[in-house]
């Protein structure tokens, strides 16, 4: 069967050689270098390792490797609560990461036992994981309880297994089921990549087939990377006047030292400099190029990781920029954040609202995970300004992302009203009218991202500015 | 309405919402329709409505997740659980 020289990692004759024993060494070899290349850590080098060897234990050895993970994660802390212990360093995060399987393991043993839970607990799962890890949080500031503040980056990982037991799919399972998305040596933020079991499960390679398919669609993704690291190299140099760090320079030499050298987006809305009209658009629709190649360099890194130990599940970007309505680039730009939202704020809402019109339920579940579920999102993982209740400093740092928010939800809600709109019309749509589209996804997002510019002080008044001036106003 | 019945009327519908250039009835009823990019997620929105008002399933009542409803044996089994 021949395929696109971009399937190469569907050639049905390249599957069958990774699949013998001179194939999964070159195989080992190439994801191993790719790795390093990424710089990615040695556990998950030995994990890989450990996994192509002896398929059939992958969840036991990325659960050691998640204890592993764990360990390092208490290496990055400033002050480990446990550093009286001076004359053995390495006790203080051994006992720490000991002391995290444990709270894991307590998370696990919760979830089994769902069914023995108070009835409030049972009625909303994830509503009790999230109080709490605010109750977490707040103790977090107080003094030996600062590990306590690692709670934002397992929180909607325990929701997701939270999310699980209620709906009865743990049972047979252990704890190295879940320890290895719970602290995932694969990577990832806040924002679990790969989802929880019930998702992970349905991926995972049963056979030397899928695992030969998965691990070579994993090397694909760490390659893409590495292009787009590239590519963003060349964006930085050429456009913003940054300094090589890969390429050595070779594109401004090339071009006699010559680069446009123009601010980004967020220094602009910032100083409140604003260039002529269309330098502005310019910069917006740079900077959208920007975030989605610095997005999809994270996530393929990631996502290619989890294939290559077996799980072959969705990129986290795919294409977005050749999205030809809000709703697609929306699916296709941070795939696994609109997964958190879809889960956990859309469908509990759309579920919920059954007494509405289509209309109003749709309008309701999108407000739901686009406005609200993402602005919660974005408290949680920065909770500072709300634990001290510094509602001052709260609305400083968040003002302009609820107007961001809102211009998304409103724009998912359009875009979904105008699809059922198109579906049901149907017929074949023209290459002009698909380039128009695509164009006005670009302008929907270049324009309301200008309200998501990271750049502490910047406020909502600013991005209008900012905004205005894009009109000449 | 037997399971022969509500099968033939659920592809019906599915053909009506899956993505231009494919048709239900080349998939097995265990593959995964959002995975073969048969449809996107905006269609399980409007399956999960479909679900509802012809064969009155309540996804919270009984405890299904969305994401059960990615294959045709999916919804045929949520349909037999809502309609037992």
């Amino acid at each position: 069967m021949s395929v696109k020289l971009s399937q190469w990692h569907e050639n049905e004759r390249l599957l069958l050689w990774v699949q013998r024993v001179p194939g999964r060494l070159a195989l080992w070899a190439v994801a191993s270098a790719l790795l390093l290349w990424h710089g990615s850590n040695l556990t998950m080098l030995a994990a890989l390792s450990a996994v192509m060897l002896h398929p059939a234990g992958r969840r036991l050895y990325l659960s050691f490797a998640a204890v592993g993970m764990l360990t390092s994660r208490f290496l990055e802390l400033p002050d480990l609560p446990l550093s009286i212990a001076a004359p053995w360093p390495w006790l203080p995060v051994v006992l720490a990461a000991a002391a995290g399987t444990c709270l894991l393991y307590l998370a696990y043993i919760l979830a089994q036992r769902y069914s023995s839970w108070p009835t409030v607990v049972q009625r909303h799962p994830v509503l009790a994981v999230h109080a709490g890890a605010w109750l977490a949080m707040s103790v977090s500031t107080l003094p030996w309880f600062g590990a306590l503040s690692l709670v934002t980056y397992f929180t909607w990982r325990f929701s997701y297994l939270a999310a699980s037991a209620s709906r009865g799919k743990l049972a047979g399972t252990r704890f190295r089921d879940h320890l290895f998305y719970l602290m995932p040596v694969y990577g990832g933020t806040t924002t679990p990549y790969g989802k929880g079991l019930d998702f992970l499960s349905r991926h995972e390679a049963t056979d030397a087939a899928a695992m030969a398919r998965s691990q070579l669609a994993g090397i694909k993704l760490l390659l893409l990377a590495a292009v787009w690291i590239y590519a963003l190299e060349l964006l930085d140099m050429v456009i913003f006047g940054a300094t090589a760090k890969l390429l050595a320079g070779w594109p401004t030499a090339w071009m006699g030292g010559w680069t446009l050298g123009w601010p980004r987006l967020k220094a602009l809305v910032a100083l409140g400099a604003y260039p002529a009209w269309p330098i502005g658009w310019a910069t917006a629709y740079l900077e959208l190029i920007r975030a989605t190649l610095v997005l999809a360099v994270m996530g393929h890194v990631i996502v290619g990781c989890l294939r290559l130990l077996g799980f072959n599940v969705f990129r986290n970007t795919y294409k977005p920029l050749l999205a030809e309505s809000v709703l697609e680039f929306w699916n296709r730009y941070y795939y696994y954040f609109k997964e958190l939202l879809v889960d956990f704020f859309f469908y509990p809402s759309y579920l919920r609202l059954r007494g509405l019109s289509p209309a109003a339920r749709m309008f309701a579940a999108v407000f739901a995970a686009a406005f609200l579920g993402n602005m919660y999102h974005h408290l949680l993982i920065q909770p500072e300004h709300l634990i001290h209740f510094d509602l001052a400093r709260l609305w400083a740092s968040w003002s302009p992302r609820l107007v961001y928010c809102f211009l998304l939800a409103l724009g998912i809600w359009v875009s979904m009203l105008r699809q059922q709109k198109l579906r049901a019309a149907g017929g074949a749509v023209r290459y002009v009218v698909r380039l128009r589209r695509i164009a006005g996804v670009w302008t929907f997002f270049a324009i309301i991202q200008i309200w998501n510019v990271k750049h502490a002080g910047v406020s909502i008044g600013d991005c209008t500015a900012f905004f205005l001036s894009l009109f000449g106003v | 309405m037997d399971r022969l019945q509500n099968r033939a009327a659920l592809l019906e519908f599915l053909n009506s919402v899956a993505k231009p250039g494919h048709t239900i009835e080349a998939f097995d009823d265990e593959a995964n329709l959002v995975r073969a990019d048969a449809i996107d997620s905006f269609a399980l929105i409007q399956i999960i409505f479909y679900l509802e008002q012809k064969h009155g399933l309540d996804l919270r009542a009984l405890g299904i997740d969305p994401a059960d409803l990615v294959s045709i044996g999916g919804m045929l089994a949520a349909i037999q659980r809502a309609e037992a």
